[in-house]
């Protein structure tokens, strides 16, 4: 009985191993490997559906990743640091794929372009492989949960307000734009040239490109897709562009952001005249409040009655971990 | 007549944790726990205090997420299980400590807790809490205010208003449902305002919300009272700001009372320390061990030694602390009046799981402090901010500054490196949603339903909670697992109502699955929601 039990698992194991390796569509598999800085050996398939599609998994040997791996053809980002699978846009399916290896400790590998990251070299092998359908899927189980995309085929960048001095873009860039810049300089416009975000003040104007109160160039990693910009001033408007700088110095502009205005950090200068009494007790009031430390520890004021007191009144030892005890 | 008001608010959220796919589900019992601890609690201290005749005034907001689970049938049946299975062991831990009664006292305590909260929730709320909210609602005690839709973080969803619009809406909907009436305020989900959110609340007849103390004090103009009156938005909505002093008071796990050392610790808990064999039909079938809610010490140190919990000490110091808290807010007022033409109004915002999640002794400090207030003194009267607002409905108007309650002030908490990824994909689902709202403004039958349930998973995937877990990192699969969950149904959906092809069993699913909203309006996310025929009128001024 209990051999047959053992039998009849592993079969239901086998099948259900088969059902989850086979793939859903006809396909060009593509398989790849590289070494990663610990010389562990790393496995994926490109599943290259359509000709400018693919899809990527990969497969560390010792279970969780290290690294975040991204697979990086001369186009697109393949990036796991959500996952282990992802899509990707790829030109045309193509044998000239690096690997960059950024260690999952490094806590934001947006914000510092020159993180420790390294990068290798992955032979891919085009073997085309066309793999028969898969019959349509008719469970009830309902466990269709893939993987978010990495882009949507848009081309455009978004900006975020994170604080008074920092914003936040993301952005996508269209393989239609790519082709157009390959078509007007060349090739490999991509490669060689610097990849920035220019960031305008377009503080109190109608901004038409050139008359921007100032702007500034970060340089960012070619296949960045979001960044942390510190813009280092409360209310100020801002938007920021996508762009490259060819070998040349010509600044070619791919994409602009929405506008985005950074809050204030402090009491405002202006003053209401109709609710005006800018008088002695509002200047005390205001230095009262100024004191507020926020975010920071609990404010001491003249009026408060320190805890330690109240419960010495009240004859309680004083065990509570207050500020007030602290004096 | 007195000389300044308080206004008391609890935020009460959680986020929507129904897992009817798993008969046992870790994160479902954060909402069990937060009824046992915090919710009916709170209410049977307002049933004291209504049938002893203390008047009071308290606000709270009760998010939608909150009241969808108050009001599941699946999640009523569930927690009374829960609640007999807690019974149970309090009952054999009487027995266990039967020769350690300083112990053995604890677990007559919590037999006795178990059994109210079962006698209140199943016999006086007949198995839904919103009835025992809407009871004080009605009796002019408690100010219930709305809240987004899924506790959506609005400053970071704002790049396309009609998302922002779209929790607001929702949220305001739900609100209607449960209690019957147009709600006057509304909580921002963590306080997080930006200038033109005010405009949208206004256009569904909102009077006023609240920001963190910054959100009104760095206002432009400077706003003459600071923060101890409300002042309106361009808009004309009224914003009511934080006084830090009183939240610090209590807020604060350092310095604030709940970090008494007479109090309950949190921590120390039976699902822990007691042996596998004993607990193991209390914890996790996986024998992974939680919190049951039995916990026997009080705090004693900042070190490890815990020494056994003395329910008495500990009630003292609520009273204590209750008085300390007033007679702070007297001297606050006192001192005020001498700078201000009007009554002061301070404004106290807190999380309601604060009280009795996370601070056991909290419901009675709110009951002690409330009586305090109206037996013991004349300088200060609780108020609701609507009461405020009638009394002193000239204010000045500014524009508050974006801000948040959130750690720095602002979005950070919610937008950083291990979060920001997710917005990408937010803003491209709500940019599909309202393509698809424009594309069918009148669909029917299974597209109909297809695109209601695609507003809902969308909704779903833009609670704060996924974003906030991310960052603290105490349950971060599960927080990505959500947002991927939800992203990907609305993907889905979208695709197939794009492409006419709804699979309609997957589809009764996800009805089923996330079956928040049921009477969702998808139209909502129409750029011409008036003029679409939405199902429920909103009661809208602008």
């Amino acid at each position: 009985m209990f051999t047959f039990s053992l039998i009849a698992l592993a079969l239901v194991l086998a099948l259900i191993i088969l059902l989850w390796i086979r793939p859903s569509k006809v396909s060009n598999r593509t398989k790849w490997r590289a070494t990663d800085p610990d010389q562990s050996q790393i496995n994926g398939t490109l599943d290259t559906t359509e000709s400018n599609k693919a899809i990527s998994s990969i497969l560390r040997p010792g279970g969780k990743p290290k690294y975040n791996y991204e697979i990086g053809g001369d186009l697109g980002l393949y990036t796991n640091e959500d996952s282990s699978r992802q899509s990707i846009n790829l030109d045309s399916p193509t044998d000239q794929v690096r690997a960059k290896f950024t260690p999952l400790d490094e806590p934001d590998p947006t914000q510092s372009p020159m993180a420790k990251e390294s990068w290798a070299p992955v032979t891919v092998k085009l073997t085309g492989t066309t793999i028969p359908p898969k019959p349509v899927q008719t469970t009830q189980e309902f466990v269709p949960y893939g993987e978010l995309p990495v882009g949507y085929g848009d081309h455009q960048i978004i900006a975020l307000v994170r604080d008074p001095y920092w914003l936040f873009t993301y952005w996508e860039i269209s393989s239609e734009k790519i082709q157009e810049l390959r078509r007007n300089f060349g090739l490999r416009v991509w490669v060689d040239a610097q990849h920035v975000l220019r960031v305008y003040d377009t503080t109190d104007l109608i901004f038409n490109g050139t008359n921007a109160n100032y702007f500034f160039d970060l340089l960012i990693n070619p296949f960045a897709s979001r960044w942390h910009v510190e813009v280092g001033h409360p209310n100020r408007t801002y938007c920021i562009e996508r762009g490259l700088i060819l070998q040349n110095g010509q600044y070619i502009p791919l994409v602009r952001s929405n506008y985005v205005t950074t809050p204030s950090d402090r009491v405002s200068n202006r003053v209401d005249e109709q609710w005006l009494l800018w008088s002695k007790y509002d200047r005390k009031l205001y230095r009262h409040l100024e004191q507020l430390p926020l975010g920071a520890t609990s404010p001491q004021f003249a009026y408060s009655v320190s805890l330690a007191e109240e419960l010495a009144r009240y004859g309680f030892g004083v065990s509570s971990p207050l500020p007030h005890d602290r004096k | 007549m007195p000389q300044g008001f308080l206004t008391i608010v609890l935020h009460a959220h959680l986020p929507y944790v129904r897992h009817p796919e798993h008969e046992y589900f870790l994160e479902e019992m954060w909402y069990y726990e937060a009824l046992t601890e915090t919710y009916i609690p709170l209410l049977e201290v307002m049933e004291r205090l209504v049938k002893e005749g203390v008047d009071f005034r308290l606000t709270m907001s009760l998010t939608p997420p909150l009241v969808s689970m108050f009001n599941d049938a699946l999640l009523q049946d569930r927690y009374e299980k829960h609640l007999n299975r807690l019974i149970e062991l309090a009952e054999k831990e009487l027995e266990r400590t039967q020769k350690q009664p300083e112990f053995n006292r604890l677990a007559q305590m919590y037999f006795d807790l178990f059994h109210r909260a079962r006698y209140m929730f199943s016999q006086q709320y007949g198995g839904n809490l919103v009835r025992g909210f809407k009871r004080f609602q009605d009796l002019g005690k408690l100010e219930i205010i709305a809240s987004a839709a899924t506790h959506g973080f609005l400053p970071l969803l704002y790049v396309n208003p009609q998302a922002v619009r779209a929790q607001i809406a929702a949220g305001i909907k739900s609100y209607q449902q449960n209690f019957d009436r147009d709600p006057i305020g509304f909580w921002l989900p963590e306080c997080g305002y930006t200038p033109g959110i005010d405009e949208i609340l206004q256009e569904f007849g909102i009077r006023y919300f609240f920001t963190d103390t910054h959100g009104v004090l760095y206002a432009s103009k400077r706003p003459k009272y600071g923060i101890f009156a409300p002042v309106y938005c361009p808009s004309g909505v009224a914003a009511f700001g934080r006084d830090a002093e009183s939240s610090k008071q209590v807020w604060s796990a350092e310095e604030g009372y709940p970090g008494d050392f007479d109090y309950r610790d949190f921590y120390r808990d039976i699902g822990f320390d007691l042996d596998l064999d004993y607990i193991r039909p209390y914890i996790h079938p996986e024998e992974i061990r939680i919190h049951t809610g039995l916990k026997y010490y009080r705090i004693t140190a900042r070190t490890n030694h815990k020494e056994p919990y003395v329910p008495e000490w500990a009630k003292e110091k609520a009273a204590t602390h209750a008085g300390n808290f007033m007679f702070n807010r007297q001297k606050q007022v006192e001192w005020l009046v001498s700078l201000m033409d009007r009554a002061p109004l301070i404004v106290s915002p807190y999380d309601a799981e604060l009280f009795g999640h996370w601070w056991f002794e909290g419901p009675q400090f709110l009951d002690y402090l409330f009586r305090k207030l109206y037996f013991d003194q004349n300088t200060l009267k609780t108020i609701t901010p609507s009461e405020y607002l009638t009394k002193y409905p000239v204010n000045q108007v500014v524009t508050p500054t974006q801000s948040s309650w959130g750690n720095k002030g602002y979005n950070e908490v919610w937008l950083e490196g291990s979060n920001d990824w997710i917005y990408r994909h937010l803003h491209k689902a709500a940019d599909r949603m309202v393509e698809l709202a424009t594309a069918y403004p009148q669909a029917s039958s299974l597209t109909e339903r297809a695109l209601q349930q695609a507003a809902r998973e969308l909704l779903l995937a833009q609670s704060s909670d996924w974003a906030f877990i991310m960052k603290t990192g105490t349950a971060v699969d599960y927080a990505i697992k959500r947002t991927k969950e939800h992203l990907l149904n609305f993907s889905r959906l979208y695709t197939e109502i794009k492409e006419n092809r709804i699979d309609a069993a997957w589809l009764q699913h996800l009805e089923q699955k996330n079956n928040i909203f049921p009477e969702i309006d998808y139209r909502i996310y129409h750029p011409d929601y008036r003029n679409v025929g939405l199902t429920v009128p909103i009661s809208a001024t602008g």
